[in-house]
């Protein structure tokens, strides 16, 4: 038998790590951030906000969508498909494509960074080539401050930088919308998180004026209340 | 041709020793462990843990473990000498798990005597239920004398799947921490320390993006004391009079622990399974994977036996009593931790190597490559390249202009660390001319001479609390040193910058104590691993003929953890010849523990005994920040794996293999040795 194993010992090819399974894991995440049915402009506005990824720790692919309906109309809506790596402790190149559906339909090349900068300050930082021409630049960051291990206030903002101009959406160059707004979730565990948010969501400058020149709101506060939860 | 059949004369000779056999079947189960609720486990015939192995010395054991499983499984014999096809690692020696339906029979030639256990080796299936006490009884007479024994197997228990809690910490690797420091604690902070420093501080933390309350990556633990939580009262009996061995065994994927039975000195006799000369301590800490044996010998009475874990978030409390009618309470629990960012700034790595991504986004790296001023003459010996590139080597001169004690490092001074000799509740320093007691070593009151009676536990080394000092002592485990004392911080530019507000021992406004090696109290007997002396001295203690250097490395923040900054897998094994004596140094560059364990072969760990009488370990803690080195005999052939212990550590890359061999095969890569030299 102890012969046996030494013949198995010199024969044994370097034995295939999968056996052993470490390390090179395949995981998912699907992070439902904002989910909430608020009234405003006397409509039920119903808001979504999700991201997600399946890949091991270098490779990864990233979805995102985000969107809104005011009534029975979609306003808005997103989807992004990225090639996500990790090229920095903190932080992840992301590259892929955009698609949105309303308000019109229209696709872009993406290009960006994720991961979570100095003082953790989660970061998204996007740039939107589009394949009608229109170009321009997202920033998103937001924090955590923690009232106890479960009640925790998110300052967070987001910008909208154009580089071009989109008539069809009413927008200028220029900084053209900002969210910004303080998210207060409990979290009862960390996968499920009622929360408030009081926000403030904008057009700004030569945007917000074209807008009401359009007859739209150019935006205001609002309250919404929701469950940010992941699977 | 001939010697080959001369192995497998000699191989099969010992088969005729007596045989012990046992059938483990490993299976899927719900099962109630904690009352009131069904988790779903793996078990082993039945039970969470499996049932207790025992051997004797030179026996032959068999051992047949069938997989009912859906998934491979393995059971790996934790410490236990063994041919490498059967220490059941997965990836290692040629075996690769043991297939759903299928049994492996596993035959062990006992060669040694003591505390093991055996768990499974693949994905998560430990945490799972999947281990379970191995006792081996000497062939002689046993060196450690005992009326009664009681197995006390600790194990974590989670009702979470193993496979979530990786996927858990790779989405969030705070998602367990539940101590996370909060806006009132700043506020408190700042009320005690000024808002300055406490700014300062959280933004230190901040550009780090690392967690000063990150103790333990995983919580939610039920911890169990032979399988039983507290609820369930788990009860050690005993009669007045007796010497009862507590063969205290970490089973848990995750979690130190502190171990105390408040009321009865507990004296240490064997480490990992290895006798120690005795040491009476009144707690010791548990690294993940080690086992210690205990004898107490207790009135009569009831005494709680009391079992937390570091993050303090989970305990077991067990019932020592002589009574079964007697009850015990739990002592009030320790203060939680928040760790100091002067643990991360001990651990630095050399000039050329690889950079950690903690270390990197502390941006030392980059004063790595910045560095050009040799401070010290390049030739000094006293000082390695890495150090002088650092600007941490000072001329001789002015450091021989130090005044002080040569066993007070300047930076231990200004911390006031240092107490005069006297003070110090450790018995006498041996005479100088103690060969086996270095000077430097009697200095400290580490050695005792034979004559005085059993080790005290030195971790802790005030009596009582010096005016103006701190809550809590230091408590100095002995898990590895801190590489940069006796240096001049003065000189480390941007380093010595980081912000601390308190010294080790010490509270934040919260009550929270500073430093990952605190919680207990003045004049505790607290086991360091210093303490820990091989009870019968080593033949073979020749200087070791190269060193090894392991980096723990880790990116907490992606939950990925590595061996010099490589995954499982991704690294060349380290290669070392049959029968080399080599040093393998691990350097923690993390701000967690590390308990790192090398399969097939026991080390010796350099923790300042002399040669011959370091203890033997299979387990050695590494400290955050710290540093330690082990001497490894390497009289094992095979493909050994070398871990760190922390489940969930290993399975996210931390694990590198070593291979000893003497022979290359035909492609010139090293083939593991045949046969064994016993």
């Amino acid at each position: 038998m102890r012969a046996l194993v030494v013949a198995a010992l010199l024969a044994a090819p370097a034995a295939a790590k999968k056996a052993h399974g470490h390390g090179d894991g395949i995981n998912n995440y699907t992070l439902v951030e904002e989910a909430d049915l608020t009234r405003f402009d006397g409509k039920l506005v119903a808001n979504w906000e999700a991201q997600g990824w399946i890949g091991g720790d270098v490779n990864k692919f990233w979805w995102r969508t985000e969107g809104e309906t005011k009534g029975p109309r979609l306003e808005q809506s997103e989807f992004q498909a990225l090639y996500s790596r990790n090229i920095a402790t903190f932080f992840d190149l992301q590259a892929g494509l955009r698609h949105d559906i309303a308000p019109d339909a229209r696709t872009y090349a993406v290009i960006g960074v994720q991961g979570l900068a100095p003082l953790f300050f989660e970061t998204e930082a996007h740039a939107f080539i589009g394949f009608k021409g229109d170009v321009l630049f997202r920033l998103r960051q937001s924090f955590d401050i923690r009232m106890t291990n479960r009640l925790v206030v998110q300052p967070l903002f987001e910008t909208d930088i154009y580089a071009t101009r989109v008539p069809e959406r009413l927008i200028a160059p220029g900084p053209a919308i900002i969210e910004t707004g303080i998210l207060t979730r409990y979290e009862v565990t960390r996968r499920v998180a009622p929360y408030v948010a009081v926000m403030f969501e904008r057009r700004l400058g030569e945007s917000s004026r074209l807008a009401r020149a359009a007859g739209e709101n150019p935006g205001g506060w609002s309250i919404r209340t929701g469950v940010r939860f992941w699977l | 041709m001939l010697r080959r059949f001369f192995l497998v004369l000699a191989l099969l000779l010992p088969s005729l020793a007596h045989a012990a056999s046992y059938d483990l079947v490993v299976e899927r189960q719900a099962m109630q462990i904690v009352p009131g609720r069904t988790d779903s486990v793996i078990a082993i015939n039945g039970s969470v843990p499996g049932p207790t192995l025992r051997f004797k010395e030179g026996e032959e054991a068999v051992v047949r473990v069938t997989n009912r499983l859906s998934a491979t499984t393995s059971i790996h014999w934790h410490g236990l000498l063994v041919d490498g096809a059967y220490d059941g690692a997965p990836g290692f020696n040629g075996f690769a798990g043991i297939a759903p339906g299928e049994t492996y029979t596993y035959r062990i030639h006992i060669r040694q005597s003591g505390t093991y256990w055996y768990h499974a080796h693949s994905e998560g299936q430990e945490q799972a239920g999947q281990y379970g006490a191995l006792i081996i009884a000497p062939a002689g007479e046993d060196p450690i004398k005992s009326d009664v024994e009681h197995v006390i197997l600790l194990s974590d228990h989670t009702r979470e799947d193993p496979g979530r809690v990786m996927r858990n910490l790779k989405s969030d690797s705070g998602y367990y921490n539940w101590n996370k420091r909060t806006l009132p604690e700043l506020v408190r902070d700042a009320k005690k320390f000024g808002m300055q420093a406490t700014m300062a501080e959280r933004r230190a933390w901040g550009q780090m993006r690392m967690d000063a309350t990150d103790i333990a990556d995983v919580s939610g633990y039920t911890l169990l004391m032979q399988g039983q939580p507290t609820q369930v009262r788990p009860t050690l009996a005993f009669t007045p009079g007796q010497r009862v061995r507590l063969r205290f065994i970490n089973g848990s994927a995750m979690s130190f622990m502190d171990v105390r039975i408040p009321g009865l000195a507990m004296t240490i006799v064997a480490a990992d399974g290895r006798p120690v000369q005795p040491v009476t301590v009144d707690e010791f800490r548990m690294g993940v994977a080690e086992t210690y044996d205990v004898i107490v010998e207790p009135p009569a009475g009831a005494f709680p036996l009391w079992v937390e874990t570091l993050d303090r978030r989970a305990s077991v409390l067990g019932r020592l009593t002589s009574d079964p009618a007697l009850s015990i309470a739990a002592p009030a629990p320790r203060p939680k931790q928040v760790l100091l960012l002067a643990e991360m700034g001990h651990s630095m790595p050399a000039a050329g190597e690889p950079c950690s991504a903690e270390h990197a986004a502390m941006g030392h790296c980059q004063m790595m490559g910045a560095a050009t001023p040799a401070v010290a003459t390049p030739t000094d010996p006293d000082c390695p390249p890495e150090h002088a590139a650092m600007g941490h080597c000072t001329p001789k001169a002015p450091a021989a202009a130090v005044p002080s004690d040569p066993d007070c490092p300047p930076e231990h001074a200004a911390m006031g660390h240092c107490t005069p000799k006297g003070a110090a509740p450790m018995p006498a320093p041996a005479a100088p001319s103690d060969p086996e007691c270095p000077p430097e070593h009697a200095a400290m009151g580490h050695c005792t001479p034979k004559a005085a009676g059993p080790r005290i536990g030195t971790a802790v080394a005030l009596a009582a609390r010096p005016d103006g000092g701190t809550p809590y002592p230091v408590v100095d485990y002995g898990f590895g040193k801190d590489p940069m004392a006796g240096m001049d911080h003065s000189q480390m530019k941007g380093m010595m910058a980081m912000p601390v507000l308190g010294k080790e021992g010490d509270t934040d406004g919260s009550g929270r104590v500073f430093g990952w090696a605190t919680g207990a109290p003045y004049g505790a007997h607290v086991l360091s691993m210093r303490d820990l002396v091989a009870l019968t001295p080593k033949a073979d203690a020749t200087p070791p003929t190269r060193e090894i250097v392991v980096r723990l490395q880790g990116n907490m923040e992606r939950y990925i953890w590595t061996l010099n900054g490589k995954k499982f897998g991704e690294g060349p094994p380290i290669n070392v010849k049959f029968g080399e004596r080599v040093r393998v140094t691990f350097v923690n560059e993390t701000m967690m523990a590390h308990p790192m364990h090398l399969h097939g072969m026991f080390f010796e760990v350099e923790n300042g005994q002399p040669p011959g009488l370091m203890p033997e370990k299979n387990v050695i803690v590494v400290a955050p920040g710290r540093t330690q080195s082990i001497i490894l005999t390497a009289n094992e052939a095979g493909e050994w794996p070398l871990h760190c212990h922390l489940l969930y550590h290993m399975n996210s890359g931390m694990m590198g293999k070593l291979v000893v061999a003497n022979v290359l095969g035909p492609d010139g890569k090293a083939v593991p040795a045949a046969g064994h030299v016993h």
